[in-house]
C-alpha cells in the first residue's frame, strides 16, 4: 500500500510545499496560461516542430523519410551560404558603426532639454510607428537612382551627378541599416531615455557645481550610470539585425548581384519562392543555433547587469 | 471577494484561449451538393461591375447544375502566398496558376491527379501536344489548360512617336535582331530621355526575360550526361546573350536609371510612358495590367515579334491553367470540369460555355482592352469550341489595324518551353549576373556566368534525384 502515511517524511513535506505553493499562485498560473498556451503553440511547438522536420525529406510541408543531416548538407553546401553570413555579419557591423550610438545620443540630448521635451520625444518615436514595409519604401524613394530621389535633388543643388546609392554593392548594406536605424531609433531612444531619468539627479547637481559641461557630464555619469542598459540594447541589436530580412526584401531584393542578401532573406527565398521547404528549415534552425548562443550571452549580461543594479 | 473574482476571471480567460483552439474545427458535411471553391474572383467592392457578372453566370451554373454550389474566394495564385495557404490546408478548390510554377507545385506533392477526370471527358486526346506537354509530369495531368502564348515586345506608341520610331501610317518597323532593339532602344532614350527598353533584374524575371535572348545566341543551358544533368550555360553563346544585356546599359544607354525593376514595376513603366519596349505578351491579363489598373490608353498599345540572334529567333512560351489541391475529392474535380466547361475553356462548347464566352468578351470591350480577330493560340486541337471560339473573337475583334501585325506572324517564332530542371533558380542566378553586369562597365561576363553555372550543378543540378 503506498499512501500518504507511508512516505518518508522529508517527501511528505515537499510534496505538502508544492501544493502549497500551487495553491497560492494558482490565480497567477491560470492568468498565464493562455498566453503559454498561445507561446506553446506559436512558438514552441513550432520550433520543435521545425528541427525535427529538417531533419527528414519534405515535400511541400508534407513530412517524407527521415534525411538525416542531408538538408543541412544542402544549405551549407550552397555556394551562397559564406557570402550570406558574411553579408548578414556586415548588416550586423554597420547596425552598431550607425545605428546604436545615435539613440544614446538623442536620448541624453533630450534628458537634458528642459523645454519641448515631450514633443522631441513623439516626433523621435514617430518612425517606429510606421509599418516596416512603409519606411523601406520610403527610403527606397529617397535613395532612388536618377534625379527623382530625394537624396539625388539635394545632390542636384549642389551642382553634383546623381549616385546610384541602393545600386552601388558597396554602399546596399549600409544604407539599408541607416533606414532600419531610422525606424528602431525612436523605440531605443525612449529605452535609454528611462535608465536616464532613473539616474540620481543629485549626482548631476554635484558635477555642476564643480563646473562640469554637457559633455563631461555625459561622459562621468550618464554613460557609466546606463551602462548596463546599454549592452543589453548592444546584444539585443545584433540579435535583431541578424534576422534582418523585410528590408533588403523590399528595397533591393538581396540585390545586386546578392551583395545585400541576408539569412532571413536566403530563407524566405527557400521557403516561399523556390518552394525548397527543407532547405528553408535547415537554414532556420542553423540561424537558431547562432542566435542562441547571443540570446545566451544576452541574458548571461542581463543577469550580471540586474545584479550590479 | 477580490480573490474569487479574480479566479473566476483568469478561469473565463484560459478558457477563451482553448476555445480559440477549437472552435474552427470542421464539422463533418454530410450533405450531397459539393461546394467548389472557386479562387480569383472579382472584389466586390473595387470591381462591382465584374463582381456583378461573375456572381449572375455563378447562379446560372447553380441553376444547371442543382448539386454544385460555387463559393467564391476572391484569393488570387501569387508565389509568396501560395506554400503558406497550401500548408495550412486554405487553398481554394479552384484556382489559376502560370506555367512557370508547374513544376514546383507538383514537385511540393500539392496539386491534384486529374489525369482520370480529363480521360473521362475525352479531354486528353484533343489537346494540344505542346500544352499537353506542360501539364503532364511522370504520366499524370495535373492541371486545366486555359490558354497559352508566346513571348514578344510590346511597345507604348506615344513614346515611340515621341522619339520619331514610327513610319507616315503612325506604325512600328519592329527590331528584327536584339543589336536592332539595342540600336532602337538607344535612339529613344536619347530623344525622349525615357528608357528605351524595360530590363526587369529582380524575382526571378530577369532570368526568365534573358531566356529569350539566350537562346537566340545559341545558348544551352544544361544537358543530360551519363544520367546527370550537366550546367552548360558557361559558354561563349551565353557570353554574348549577355553581352548584349551589358551593352543594353553601357553602349546603347537604353535602359532607367533604375536597376531593381520586377514586372509589375517593368509593365507600369511601360503603361505610364517611363520606358517604351517591353517584353511581354499582349493576353488579357498583360493588357488589363496596362489598360484597367495602370491607366494606359488602349491606342497606345502596340505589339511585335520576338527579336532574333545568330542561331533563330525564339519565345518563351507561357500561359495559364487551373489546378486544384491535393487530396481534393473525386466530386469535386468533376464539378470542376462542369465550370471548366461552362466558362468555355473546354474543347466542346454549347450555349450556355458561348455566353460566358461572349459576355466575357463583351467586359473586355467595355474596358477597352484590344480584342484580336481569332484565338491565337488554341489549347484544344479538335472540338466543336475551335470554330465557335474564333467566330467570336472575329465578332468582337477592335484592334487597331497594324499594331499587332509583326506580332500576329507567328510561324516566324520557334516556341519554347522553359528548360527542364530547376527553372526558377536557373533564372535567381541569371538576375544575379544581370544586376552585376547592369552595376558595374567592368563587370567580367565570362566569369560571371563561370560562378553562375558552377552555382547551379553545385546547388541545384547535383542534389536532383
Amino acid at each position: 500500500m503506498n499512501n500518504a502515511a507511508d512516505m518518508p517524511k522529508g517527501r511528505k513535506r515537499l510534496l505538502t510545499r508544492i501544493a502549497w505553493r500551487i495553491k497560492k499562485d494558482a490565480v497567477a498560473w491560470l492568468l498565464l496560461l493562455p498566453f503559454l498556451l498561445m507561446i506553446f503553440f506559436i512558438l514552441w511547438k513550432p520550433t520543435v516542430q521545425g528541427i525535427t522536420w529538417s531533419l527528414h525529406r519534405m515535400q511541400g510541408y508534407n513530412v517524407g523519410e527521415f534525411a538525416g543531416l542531408e538538408n543541412y548538407r544542402v544549405v551549407l553546401g550552397d555556394t551562397q551560404f559564406l557570402g550570406t553570413l558574411i553579408n548578414t555579419l556586415e548588416y550586423v557591423f554597420w547596425a552598431i558603426v550607425i545605428g546604436f550610438w545615435l539613440p544614446i545620443v538623442v536620448a541624453i540630448l533630450l534628458n537634458e532639454l528642459s523645454l519641448g521635451k515631450n514633443f522631441f520625444k513623439f516626433t523621435m518615436y514617430m518612425p517606429s510607428m510606421i509599418p516596416a514595409i512603409a519606411v523601406s519604401m520610403l527610403w527606397y524613394y529617397i535613395f532612388f537612382p536618377n534625379e527623382s530621389g530625394l537624396l539625388n535633388m539635394v545632390l542636384g543643388w549642389f551642382g553634383k551627378d546623381p549616385s546610384t546609392w541602393l545600386q552601388n554593392s558597396k554602399m546596399t548594406i549600409p544604407l539599408i541599416i541607416v533606414s532600419n536605424s531610422w525606424k528602431q531609433m525612436g523605440a531605443t531612444m525612449l529605452l535609454y531615455l528611462a535608465a536616464l531619468q532613473g539616474v540620481n539627479r543629485d549626482l548631476y547637481e554635484a558635477a555642476l557645481i564643480d563646473g562640469a559641461g554637457i559633455l563631461k557630464r555625459a561622459w562621468k555619469i550618464t554613460l557609466p550610470q546606463i551602462s548596463g542598459v546599454i549592452l543589453i540594447n548592444l546584444v539585443r541589436q545584433i540579435i535583431g539585425v541578424f534576422q534582418i530580412m523585410e528590408q533588403p526584401l523590399a528595397m533591393t531584393g538581396g540585390g545586386p548581384n546578392n551583395a545585400s542578401m541576408s539569412l532571413g532573406l536566403l530563407g524566405y527565398r527557400y521557403a516561399f519562392q523556390t518552394y525548397q521547404i527543407g532547405s528553408a528549415l535547415a537554414l532556420n534552425v542553423v540561424m537558431f543555433l547562432m542566435l542562441i548562443v547571443l540570446t545566451a550571452f544576452y541574458f548571461v549580461l542581463q543577469r550580471k547587469v540586474n545584479q550590479d543594479d | 471577494m477580490k480573490k474569487l473574482i479574480c479566479f473566476l476571471m483568469a478561469g473565463l480567460l484560459a478558457f477563451t484561449a482553448v476555445g480559440c483552439g477549437t472552435s474552427g474545427t470542421k464539422q463533418a458535411e454530410e450533405t450531397d451538393v459539393v461546394t467548389l471553391k472557386v479562387a480569383d474572383w472579382p472584389n466586390k467592392d473595387t470591381k462591382p461591375e465584374e463582381y456583378a457578372r461573375a456572381m449572375e453566370r455563378k447562379a446560372e451554373f447553380e441553376q444547371l447544375n442543382p448539386g454544385i454550389v460555387i463559393e467564391p474566394d476572391t484569393w488570387s495564385f501569387s508565389v509568396d502566398t501560395f506554400m503558406p495557404k497550401a500548408a495550412a490546408n486554405q487553398l481554394p478548390d479552384y484556382f489559376y496558376v502560370p506555367f512557370t510554377e508547374v513544376d514546383k507545385i507538383v514537385d511540393s506533392g500539392y496539386a491534384a491527379d486529374l489525369t482520370d477526370v480529363l480521360e473521362g471527358a475525352g479531354y486528353l486526346d484533343k489537346m494540344n501536344d505542346l500544352v499537353r506537354n506542360q501539364v503532364t509530369r511522370d504520366g499524370k495531368v495535373y492541371f486545366f489548360p486555359v490558354n497559352y502564348y508566346i513571348m514578344g515586345l510590346m511597345g507604348n506608341r506615344q513614346l515611340l512617336e515621341e522619339a520619331g520610331e514610327l513610319d507616315e501610317n503612325g506604325l512600328m518597323q519592329w527590331p528584327q535582331t536584339f543589336e536592332e532593339l539595342g540600336e532602337l532602344a538607344g535612339r529613344i532614350k536619347a530623344k525622349t530621355g525615357k528608357a528605351g527598353y524595360i530590363l526587369p533584374t529582380m524575382k526571378n524575371q530577369g532570368g526568365w526575360h534573358f531566356m529569350n535572348i539566350a537562346w537566340a545566341y545559341g545558348t544551352e543551358f544544361m544537358a543530360q550526361e551519363d544520367g546527370k544533368w550537366v550546367a552548360k550555360f558557361n559558354s561563349p553563346e551565353c557570353e554574348a546573350a549577355l553581352q548584349f544585356v551589358k551593352d543594353l546599359k553601357w553602349k546603347y544607354n537604353a535602359l532607367s536609371d533604375n536597376m531593381f525593376i520586377d514586372n509589375a514595376e517593368g509593365q507600369k513603366m511601360l503603361s505610364t510612358g517611363q520606358g517604351a519596349l517591353y517584353m511581354n505578351v499582349p493576353n488579357r491579363s498583360a493588357l488589363q495590367t496596362c489598360v484597367v489598373n495602370n491607366g494606359m490608353d488602349p491606342d497606345d498599345i502596340m505589339a511585335g515579334r520576338m527579336p532574333g540572334g545568330p542561331e533563330g529567333r525564339y519565345a518563351l512560351l507561357g500561359g495559364s491553367l487551373r489546378m486544384m489541391p491535393a487530396g481534393v475529392s473525386q466530386e469535386k474535380k468533376e464539378a470542376a470540369l462542369k465550370w471548366f466547361d461552362f466558362q468555355g475553356l473546354g474543347p466542346e462548347v454549347d450555349e450556355d460555355s458561348l455566353k460566358t464566352l461572349e459576355d466575357d468578351l463583351i467586359a473586355m470591350q467595355e474596358s477597352n482592352l484590344p480584342i484580336f480577330s481569332s484565338v491565337l493560340f488554341g489549347v484544344w486541337k479538335s472540338g466543336s469550341g475551335i470554330d465557335a471560339k474564333n467566330e467570336l473573337q472575329e465578332k468582337y475583334a477592335n484592334m487597331k489595324p497594324g499594331y499587332f501585325d509583326d506580332y500576329l506572324m507567328l510561324d516566324t517564332v520557334t516556341p519554347r518551353a522553359e528548360e527542364p530542371m530547376n527553372a526558377q533558380e536557373l533564372y535567381t542566378l541569371l538576375d544575379s549576373c544581370i544586376q552585376a553586369v547592369l552595376e558595374d562597365e567592368n563587370a567580367d561576363v565570362h566569369q560571371l556566368l563561370e560562378d553562375a553555372a558552377n552555382d547551379f550543378q553545385n546547388n541545384y543540378l547535383n542534389n536532383v534525384k
